[in-house]
């Protein structure tokens, strides 16, 4: 007996009712595994030195050295000061970090071997916050 | 006749597959696989902070000391060895670096060393401090 077209094609239609229970069950481990967030973070520019920069000497390259307790700022041949975190973060401000030469932007840090992750990262943030360019003093 | 009824109901699922493995497609692509969940970590916190795009490399140090290169440990010297060897690669991605808050700087130091000694870029990752 001839079949006609329609009746061919639903004689092969398949059954997906477990294709789409596998699907979901795919979508709940990826749901549970997958970590959407973005993270939060400051991309840094951070040349490494030996020692001082070229034109550390300069008498305007602000100095941050950063000790236990405390953090100290010098600007060139400037006295030290002792300031907290927004005294600094006006003093960074004030600079126009991204209005000059990148030269000018250096901003050298000194740390002591104490110091916590912590400290360290709430200054270099900081400085890259206000456009400046972290230029690590190592021993 | 009840058998007909039932026939007469059949739902196509094949549009309904088609969504799911889109959606598989998504999460796959999306997911990091919780690559930190067995470590102990309290991210350091800074006000200075921006959301970041998601890392194509990360490392972490955890709360004993411990380097994690993309789930796996390693030494300071590896993590150097092993980021040169991936420069070209990460040339125009940042390596994403998180600390355990409380580690003095002769523990984390090397850490930034290497990924500054590779000549990669880098993204300190911390808390957002409101």
């Amino acid at each position: 007996m001839k079949r006609t077209g329609k009746q061919r094609s639903s004689d092969i239609e398949l059954d997906l009712t477990s294709f789409g229970d596998i699907a979901f069950l795919l979508i709940i481990f990826f749901v549970l595994t997958a970590s959407l967030d973005r993270p939060f973070g400051r991309q840094m520019e951070m040349p490494s030195a030996a020692s001082p920069p070229q034109g550390a000497e300069s008498p305007r390259i602000p100095t941050i050295n950063i000790l236990e307790d405390r953090i100290l700022y010098t600007e060139g041949e400037g006295a030290e000061r002792e300031l907290n975190m927004t005294e600094l973060r006006g003093e960074l401000f004030k600079k126009e970090f991204p209005r000059q030469e990148p030269k000018a932007r250096l901003v050298v840090l000194e740390m002591a071997d104490t110091v916590e992750y912590e400290r360290y990262f709430q200054v270099v943030t900081m400085i890259a916050e206000t456009g400046g360019v972290v230029a690590m003093l190592s021993d | 006749m009840r058998k007909r009824r039932h026939a007469d109901i059949a739902l196509s699922l094949t549009s309904f597959g088609d969504i799911a493995f889109l959606m598989i497609i998504f999460f796959m692509l999306v997911s990091n696989f919780m690559k930190k969940a067995n470590m102990e970590i309290t991210p350091a916190a800074s006000s200075s902070l921006e959301k970041q795009e998601t890392p194509k490399v990360s490392v972490t140090m955890d709360a004993d000391g411990a380097i994690w290169y993309e789930g796996n440990q390693c030494s300071p010297q590896e993590l150097a060895g092993l980021l040169k060897m991936r420069a070209d690669d990460l040339r125009d991605d940042p390596v994403h670096i998180g600390i355990h808050k409380s580690h003095q700087r002769r523990t984390f130091m090397p850490v930034i060393e290497a990924v500054t000694e590779a000549g990669l870029k880098m993204v300190l990752t911390g808390e957002l401090e409101e």
